[in-house]
């Protein structure tokens, strides 16, 4: 398996970051805390980066290995394969949330009369393939696309940052701790994308990971606090209004032009980190059931995305079905995995750092093989260390 | 070498042209023939509901923003509720109606007695419309939004656009429906709205008039098109979406473009202007550059609103003598803004924002939103204040001062 670059990782962070919160979140956001908002998405910056520093120094213990291969080895298998299949799962409900955002996004804005069932077809085709393929072919789209999506946020923003009284956002109230979990539970859906880091684990070549991965983050968490203080300031007493805030924040931008929204090829750029992020967390899900399951990735894929169009078209109809779900079921199951499960990940790893392994793992077969005789999934589970001293050795 | 690389990579062809059919063969959109695009609406109170007409263009081959062969078109309906009356209008012409190029809509002052903040719900729910429709009042909106026809077809459908170069420059006033509903929920509760009156100048036209009992549909050729909007027109005053009144003279009407933020340009005929050796003249100031700001603080359990206008980039572009009066050399020049004149229409101004504060006032309109600034930026006052008063006891004891700077002629 190719492993992503720092570059790749970092991109994909910050693609993930933006893209999942610039639809419903805000709107969502305001009708818990009105204006208040953005307020709510600063102080989680707190407890968030303390989990992602958690998370950093689980990429140290685990020494070039992801967390599955680590727990394996030391922990035991079982345990591996619970955390595979809740990473699993994990990820299959986040798919969800940049999905329903481009649902939103072309049957509200941008068609008025479009057969959804039929036109999602198209990206979920794109979401299998890019689930059924590795992290480094997402990597390289998201180093390509990362340009447009970067120009297309910048463009929305400098639309409408001039259209925007900040005065709007003002006054600040203070946010009860009674408050500030109840926001938690609501907004399990989009918060916490450091779980995307927890994943990288063991998947991106060290140099320089934990630096450049908590700039981007924090920048990335700065950029979507000011995308909400300018939506807020737009919208001011109406914010609970617009489904697909990117689109949303541009239309004050354009009242003295006759050309219509010309503004949505920016949206469009942007648009494309959302179709990045949902295949990036249909990889994960698909690579942690195949992990857990031992399926080929190609069945996992298509198994996925099946359950996605059924979610997507029968189940979560529409955004208001999804979210009540995620208050309602899923909040705990995703509040755990986001602040639980790398604190215990940490305790378990510090634990057993210096643990041999439960059983020899060997750096090359006992029986003399040659490389094409090796199965690919063993080749797989080795560690780059190790495949290294294969080479020395052959 | 090209043929074997698409004979390997078929697939590609067969996803790109996917990607660019699929979406259009599965939007099932309309026809353009099929269409009907509404522009504009007027909404008028009828018996049990509204009546809705609406200004429509049919889209045909060749039409263009600027004339070609575009047509405008208007349809009524009567409805229990507006959208209704929207699609009661498109199932009687048969065709589609699409409501996102929606530019302005005209409220008839039949409904002031109603919510209008609250009859404007749909523009802000339905997903299809753009919330930053243009709003204006009118006495009687369907007599009114046909006048538009005698306008000319790129004013006619680009309303919006007319208004914020009013606004601009003075002379409009450009309430988006956006605002105006947002406006009801702050502790102001005070919106406006400015009138459409479209005076009508002559015409050569062949109208096609058709009417029947709850829908009348009127076609007009026109070839020469005189109609224009009033410079000035009176703006209306609400309160949590309730009309209350209306800024009517010139000078109240001044007063709020003087103090407007948005207008940035100020072009203004002044009077009675004495100079040294001129006495009574009329000036027309000129000013590129506005700013406004205001501060409010509670002192003595009174609201005091001090508001400063700061104009520059002046000129003076026209001077008007009377008494057969005769200026000095240097005084002709544009650039020539003595202390004396600048004091005078500083004066002038003031007396003209104060005027339409007072106006206002009367009415319990909260016209310069001074009250959300309280809030705003005096957090503790406002709460401290409004414990034990209303929005009406705040008007009643707000003194109300203005500042009018007027910065030295600049080229």
């Amino acid at each position: 398996m190719k492993e992503l670059t720092t570059r790749q990782a970092v991109i994909l962070l910050t693609i993930t970051q933006i893209s999942t919160k610039i639809h419903r979140m805000p709107a969502v956001l305001s009708q818990e805390f009105a204006n208040n908002g953005w307020i709510y998405l600063m102080l989680s910056l707190i407890p968030d980066l303390l989990i992602l520093l958690i998370v950093l120094r689980i990429s140290v213990l685990t020494k070039g290995r992801t967390i599955y291969q680590v727990l394996s080895m030391k922990v035991g298998k079982p345990i591996a394969i619970i955390y595979s299949l809740i990473i699993g799962l994990f990820f299959l409900y986040k798919i969800t949330t940049p999905f329903k955002g481009i649902h939103e996004f072309f049957v509200s804005a941008v068609f008025d009369n479009l057969e959804w069932k039929y036109f999602s077809v198209i990206f979920l085709l794109l979401i299998s393939f890019m689930a059924a393929n590795g992290l480094y072919r997402i990597g390289r789209t998201g180093e390509v696309l990362s340009f447009f999506i970067l120009i297309g946020f910048i463009g929305v923003l400098a639309l409408a940052v001039p259209t925007a009284r900040f005065s709007n956002i003002l006054p600040t109230e203070i946010i009860s701790f009674k408050q500030y979990s109840m926001g938690g539970k609501t907004l399990t859906a989009w918060l916490a994308d450091f779980i995307t880091v927890l994943y990288f684990v063991g998947r991106v070549k060290e140099n320089k990971f934990k630096l450049s991965i908590s700039i981007s983050f924090i920048i990335s968490s700065l950029a979507i606090i000011f995308f909400c203080i300018t939506f807020y300031s737009i919208y001011d007493n109406l914010s609970t209004y617009p489904n697909v805030a990117i689109s949303a924040i541009t239309e004050f931008s354009l009242l003295s032009s006759n050309l219509g929204r010309i503004d949505w090829i920016l949206v469009l750029f942007v648009m494309a980190g959302s179709v990045l992020t949902t295949g990036l967390y249909a990889q994960f899900s698909c690579e942690s059931f195949h992990e857990a399951t031992k399926f080929s990735k190609k069945s996992v894929a298509v198994f996925l995305v099946a359950f996605l169009y059924i979610i997507d078209n029968y189940i979560f109809t529409d955004s208001e079905k999804f979210l009540n779900f995620a208050f309602i079921y899923a909040s705990w199951f995703v509040l755990f995995v986001n602040y639980v499960l790398p604190l215990m990940l940490w305790i378990i790893l510090e634990l057993v750092k210096n643990k041999n392994p439960k059983y020899a793992y060997y750096p090359y077969p006992i029986r003399k093989k040659s490389y094409s005789e090796l199965k690919l999934k063993q080749w797989n589970s080795l560690t780059p260390k190790q495949t290294n001293k294969r080479r020395l050795i052959k | 070498m090209i043929m074997r690389f698409f004979k390997k990579h078929i697939w590609l062809l067969v996803a790109f042209f996917a990607i660019v059919l699929f979406p259009q063969s599965l939007s099932l959109q309309s026809k353009l023939d099929g269409r009907i695009i509404i522009t504009g609406l007027a909404i008028d109170k009828a018996e049990n509901g509204f009546l809705v007409t609406a200004q429509t263009i049919s889209p045909s081959s060749g039409s263009t923003i600027n004339g070609g062969q575009a047509e405008i078109s208007f349809f009524s309906a009567q409805s229990t509720t507006i959208h209704e009356g929207i699609k009661k209008i498109a199932a009687e012409t048969g065709k589609e109606a699409g409501i996102a190029h929606l530019n302005y809509i005209v409220l008839g002052s039949s409904l002031f007695d109603l919510d209008l903040a609250n009859i404007l719900d749909f523009v802000v729910r339905e997903e299809h419309t753009d919330t930053t429709v243009l709003l204006l009042v009118a006495d009687n909106a369907k007599e009114e939004i046909k006048k538009v026809k005698n306008l000319e077809l790129g004013t006619a459908v680009a309303m919006r656009k007319t208004f914020l170069t009013k606004q601009n420059q003075s002379n409009g006033l450009l309430m988006i429906a956006n605002q105006f509903i947002s406006n009801k929920f702050n502790p102001s509760c005070s919106s406006i709205i400015s009138y459409l009156e479209i005076e009508n100048g002559e015409q050569e036209q062949n109208s096609d008039v058709n009417s029947k009992e709850g829908q009348s549909s009127e076609q007009s050729n026109t070839n020469v098109k005189k109609g224009r909007i009033k410079y000035m027109s009176p703006i209306a005053l609400f309160r949590n979406g309730y009309y209350k009144g209306k800024l009517q003279t010139a000078d109240e009407v001044a007063g709020f473009h003087f103090a407007n933020k948005h207008a940035k340009q100020l072009v203004w005929g002044f009077e009675n202007i004495n100079y040294k050796n001129a006495e009574g003249c009329k000036v027309t100031f000129q000013s590129k550059k506005k700013k406004v700001s205001m501060k409010i603080t509670i002192t003595d359990d009174k609201p005091h609103i001090n508001m400063n206008v700061t104009l520059s980039n002046n000129s003076i572009i026209e001077i008007i003598l009377s008494n057969n009066d005769t200026l000095w050399t240097y005084e002709t020049q544009k650039t020539y803004l003595p202390k004396e004149v600048r004091s005078q229409l500083e004066e002038q101004i003031k007396s003209n924002i104060i005027k339409t504060f007072q106006t206002c006032k009367n009415y319990g309109i909260d016209i310069f939103n001074s009250c959300n600034k309280l809030e705003q930026f005096n957090k503790s006052q406002f709460d401290a204040y409004f414990k034990n008063h209303n929005l009406d006891q705040y008007l009643n004891d707000a003194i109300f001062d203005v500042n009018v700077k007027i910065d030295t002629a600049t080229t």
